[in-house]
């Protein structure tokens, strides 16, 4: 087993990438590895010859279609969405079918600056031999115009406008003057920028109407298929458990229990078709995964062959309470209301968590 | 093209691809030279009562036929282009005998193999306009005709047990073969159990259409000759010429059409479609130019642009009566239908805007996505904005509106019949347990002008049941709302619902304030509430009303209300009645309450000297701690008092027990009631209360 937590999607994926380069009849795109309809196999699953390629991404099949688009138009693409809705995922799977390299990423902050994202310099060498390009350290904007690859600007609109604006001559001309060297850096094919931004999370900034300007946007929605929620929670908790070495049986009706609550309390209906009052919290399939895959740790480590219905609840309860405590409320009143009802009517693992609530 | 004898009867075959615009052309031709007696479509049987609308001259193709029952809820998009409309068509003209072999019971059956589906998918999926498409259509249709399916059993079955000496058959190219094969068993009809209707076809559901649709549509718009990508780039300017016109700061800059055009081309061949659709252009330009806002007012321009362009029509007579009504209501309530246009409603002070809102309501019961959207007033779905008093809509298409409507046709035969069973059909949805889902269709029912008294009843019985916080204030804002809207249409002549509405409002607030008084430990929390709650009741209360509220409602706030009701009906014996009351009540928090009742009745008693001695003499005995618990609602009764009877009061009260004795009554001190109840309002979080 590999020490690195998190391989790079391209490490993780590389024989199926391998596999849809081989057998790509389609058209590339300058500068991409592979046409876009073998990106779209890639992230939504499909075949490469004899091989089978998994999907990756759950969700809008039609919004993956467009955002592999964008980037082959030549356009910016901005994935903008509530938290955990994988729009990190998304981008890195673009950016690794398309260029292979999905490392080549921004980390937005309140802190970054324009030398997180064009450049800097060794001030050493910069003091003793003036500028140069040894002098010079490339950041991943620079790389990525250099190389013809994708850069990922990760929580684009947590930098300042002024620094993310910086990147608007660049989006347009295709070009960065480092004057100091008295030079211009003219972007080869293939370069382009995939930014995500939370819309719903606090402390983020607005971004300019001219760098807006230069984006086409998506939206990475939540899951809203309680059905495709269920297999992606009990595949990616498969994943993660079996990175961490941890051999847990998952158990399907307590998968099922989390995602109907996760999908009930997030849309305001539930499958009975009542009204429940939304949540605040940002009840994602992300949070989800972590809930069930806490279950999952909690019963393998302290010995419980099943998952203990209280440690189940008290999951639930740590993704609605982040917010305050009204969610603490609506949440009670739903386990009083719907989760009872379930519990009378339906028995099994609704009546097991509906008695170990203490909310 | 095939020929085949079978006995003295011949059969001549023309397989076609569906939407195939040279397929059509050629079956119009082939049936105008040819003899024959009877011609057998791949259509529905259960489409057959449709002929006659579907043949009008009014009627407008793009139209679809529309298969619902309880399982299975099938489209057929017919378009000018489409080889079985041209073939029933020119037959009709002919007066030749018509048989629609197919049915819709098959629709959902299985075909032939998965690699069968795969390889038509994969040529419909990017449908040409030339001969090429036929010809691979034809090719799959003998590569894969080698067994007969239940369906194809069947349209022979049809074909077979009719009487005709010379048939065309009009079918699909994979049909053709088989039914020239023969062969199968037919076991009997599948039976479908379910109705058929025309419908115009819209924009929005168009995708799976694709070439043939999108060539009816820019044909229609005007351009016989154009490629699609005309017809968008037309689109586009209209779009952005409508956010010129009707938003001062937006505009859409040319480059974000030309790369919206770009966009739409490069999707639509990785859909491998030869050419983009509506699905497409709408998604193109989201993307492109509606920068991640949802919705954007791009967006909207954008639909209002879609929307506008003529859709197919149906002939009239021939709609559903659902939708026959639906245009008779437009017609009376004057509105235009036109997409995007507004519609703004005083409903306070029109009655005609009233019975307006409520048709609108209906609607948009029937069909949520469809035609009447609230644009801004009060939305008692989600109880938000419950104080807005006018309501502005906008309109969609009265196509988009007339085909969804046909949708839920099963409903009823008018829109307030349709609309009636909807609100039923919810009402036995919900649960006895689910007091607020209750009152919001309690509500629904009565905001549509609906009959609501099997909703009351529910609503009435559930109450009860309330057991816990979130349950009782989402009921109580309900109800509250629901007095005030009845007060409101009604006039200060309510019906007896709000009596037992407010009875049962005191029963939510009463839960409220115990749920409230148990988390902060406060004493007067219950007190408070009351006073809430008789405050309101003796607002919206006549005199006979008020009585009925007594006895609903005897457990809560009844020495409020029963001073509240002395000082309306009996206000000569108010003195007695205080006097005696202020002796044997059980509190002296019942003894203020009732003071603050006669307040609500009628404030100028509590100027009288007589009352005020009497008040004095009762604050007197208090010991200190029933003072405290009086003072509240001694406070919020002489807040109704004006300043200048305020002052008359204080100084009666400083002639009577000499200066600085009156200090309960300082007007830094008092609320008013307003402000007393919004600061209640506050207090328990019940902002949609808020007036």
């Amino acid at each position: 087993m590999s020490d690195i937590l998190k391989p790079l999607a391209e490490q993780l994926y590389a024989d199926e990438l391998g596999a849809l380069i081989e057998n790509d009849n389609g058209n590339k795109p300058f500068g991409w590895k592979m046409s876009p309809q073998a990106v779209r196999t890639f992230i939504l699953g499909g075949k490469a010859g004899k091989k089978e390629i998994a999907r990756k991404f759950y969700g809008d099949d039609a919004m993956v279609e467009r955002a592999i688009v964008t980037l082959a138009s030549n356009r910016p693409l901005m994935l903008v969405g509530e938290p955990g809705t994988a729009k990190t995922m998304l981008s890195e799977l673009l950016a690794a079918a398309i260029c292979g390299v999905s490392d080549n990423t921004v980390q937005g902050s309140v802190g970054t600056t324009e030398e997180n994202i064009k450049y800097g310099w060794n001030y050493s060498v910069l003091l003793s031999s003036g500028p140069s390009h040894d002098a010079l350290i490339k950041a991943p904007v620079y790389r990525a115009m250099e190389q013809g690859i994708i850069v990922r600007f990760e929580e684009l609109t947590r930098c300042p406008a002024e620094i993310s604006d910086s990147l608007i001559s660049i989006l347009s001309d295709k070009v960065m003057a480092v004057p100091e060297l008295g030079e211009t850096l003219f972007a080869r094919r293939g370069f382009n920028i995939i930014g995500t931004a939370n819309t719903r999370d606090k402390g983020v900034n607005e971004m300019s109407s001219a760098l807006k300007r230069r984006f086409n946007f998506e939206t990475v929605k939540p899951i809203s298929d309680s059905a495709v929620q269920r297999k992606v929670i009990s595949g990616e908790v498969e994943k993660q458990l079996e990175r961490l070495g941890v051999s847990a049986k998952l158990d399907d009706e307590y998968i099922d229990a989390i995602s109907t609550i996760f999908t009930d309390i997030r849309s305001g209906d539930t499958v009975e078709g009542y009204k429940v009052e939304k949540f605040d919290s940002v009840m994602s399939t992300a949070e989800a995964v972590c809930a069930y895959l806490s279950c999952s740790l909690d019963g393998y480590y302290f010995g419980r062959e099943e998952i203990d219905p209280k440690t189940f609840n008290e999951q639930i309860l740590s993704a609605v309470q982040k917010d305050g405590t009204t969610d603490v409320r609506k949440l009670k009143s739903y386990y009083e209301n719907v989760v009872k009802n379930r519990a009378t009517k339906s028995g099994g693992v609704w009546a097991k968590i509906y008695k170990a609530r203490k909310l | 093209m095939g020929k085949d004898i079978q006995g003295k009867k011949t059969l001549i075959y023309l397989p076609v691809a569906h939407l195939s615009p040279v397929c059509a052309y050629r079956v119009e031709k082939v049936l105008k030279q040819a003899e024959f007696d009877t011609l057998f479509v791949e259509l529905p049987k259960e489409a057959r009562s449709l002929l006659p609308a579907l043949t009008d001259r009014r009627t407008v193709l793009p139209v679809s036929l529309l298969f619902r029952s309880e399982d299975c809820e099938a489209v057929l998009p017919l378009t000018e282009y489409s080889p079985e409309y041209v073939a029933v068509k020119t037959a009709t003209e002919l007066g030749k005998q018509i048989v629609f072999i197919d049915s819709a019971a098959y629709f959902e059956a299985p075909v032939r193999s998965e690699e069968a589906a795969n390889a038509i998918e994969n040529v419909t999926g990017g449908v040409f306009d030339d001969d090429r498409f036929f010809d691979t259509m034809d090719a799959l249709a003998e590569r894969f005709a080698h067994d007969i399916t239940e369906r194809e059993a069947h349209m022979l079955y049809e074909i077979e047990s009719s009487e005709y000496e010379r048939g065309i058959v009009v079918a699909g190219a994979a049909h053709c073969k088989n039914l020239k094969n023969g062969g199968g068993t037919f076991e009997g009809f599948r039976g479908f159990g379910g109705d058929s209707y025309i419908i115009p076809y819209i924009p929005r559901d168009c995708s799976v259409v694709r070439y043939g649709y999108n060539r009816a549509l820019y044909k229609r718009l005007g351009g016989s000759n154009s490629p699609f990508s005309d017809a968008a780039l037309d689109i586009l300017i209209k779009q952005a010429e409508k956010v010129k016109t009707d938003y001062t700061f937006e505009h859409i800059p040319v480059t974000d059409m030309i790369n919206t055009l770009v966009h739409m081309r490069k999707l639509a061949e990785l859909r491998g479609k030869r050419i983009a659709g509506f699905t497409e252009l709408i998604e193109s330009a989201n993307s492109v130019i509606g920068k991640g806002e949802d919705p954007s007012v791009k967006q909207h321009a954008l639909m209002s642009v879609v929307e506008n362009i003529p859709n197919g029509e149906l002939a009239a007579g021939y709609a559903t009566p659902l939708a026959e009504d639906f245009k008779r209501c437009l017609k009376d309530h004057s509105i235009k239908g036109e997409s995007g246009s507004r519609v703004t409603l005083q409903i306070l002070e029109n009655p005609a805007h009233r019975e307006k809102s409520a048709f609108l309501r209906r609607i948009r019961l029937l069909i949520d996505d469809g035609f009447a959207e609230l644009e801004s007033g009060a939305d008692y779905a989600n109880g938000k904005d419950l104080n807005k008093v006018r309501e502005v809509w906008r309109t969609h298409s009265v196509a988009h509106a007339v085909t969804k409507l046909t949708y839920v046709s099963h409903l009823g035969a008018t829109v307030e019949e349709a609309a009636q069973n909807r609100i039923d059909e919810m009402l036995d949805g919900a649960e006895l347990s689910d007091a607020p889902q209750l009152a919001a269709v309690y509500m629904q029912a009565y905001l549509l002008r609906l009959d609501a008294r099997a909703a009351f009843d529910k609503l009435s019985e559930s109450i009860f049941h309330i057991s816990d916080f979130e349950a009782a204030v989402s009921a109580l804002c309900d109800l509250v709302y629901l007095i005030e809207v009845k007060r409101t249409f009604e006039g200060e002549r309510a019906s007896r619902d709000i009596s037992v509405a407010c009875s049962l409002y005191g029963k939510a607030l009463e839960l409220l304030s115990a749920v409230w008084m148990e988390e902060k430990g406060e004493r007067n929390a219950l007190a408070l509430a009351r006073l809430n709650n008789v405050a309101r009741a003796a607002e919206y209360l006549d005199k006979e009303l008020l009585a009925v509220t007594l006895a609903h409602a005897p457990s809560y706030a009844e020495p409020c209300l029963a001073g509240c009701v002395c000082a309306v009906h009996d206000k000569g014996g108010v003195l007695r009645r205080l006097e005696s009351y202020s002796l044997s009540a059980a509190s002296a928090t019942d003894v203020a309450m009732f003071i603050l009742g006669l307040a609500i009745g009628d404030r100028g008693l509590l100027a009288d000297r007589r009352i005020i001695e009497t008040i004095a003499g009762f604050v007197e005995r208090l010991t200190r701690e029933e003072f405290m618990d009086a003072s509240p609602s001694l406070r919020y009764a002489f807040s109704f008092l004006k300043l200048t009877e305020r002052n008359r009061v204080r100084e009666i009260t400083g002639e009577l027990y000499g200066e600085g004795e009156q200090l309960f009554l300082a007007n830094d001190e008092l609320l008013l009631g307003d402000e007393y109840l919004a600061r209640q309002i506050e207090l328990y979080g019940l902002d949609g209360v808020r007036k």
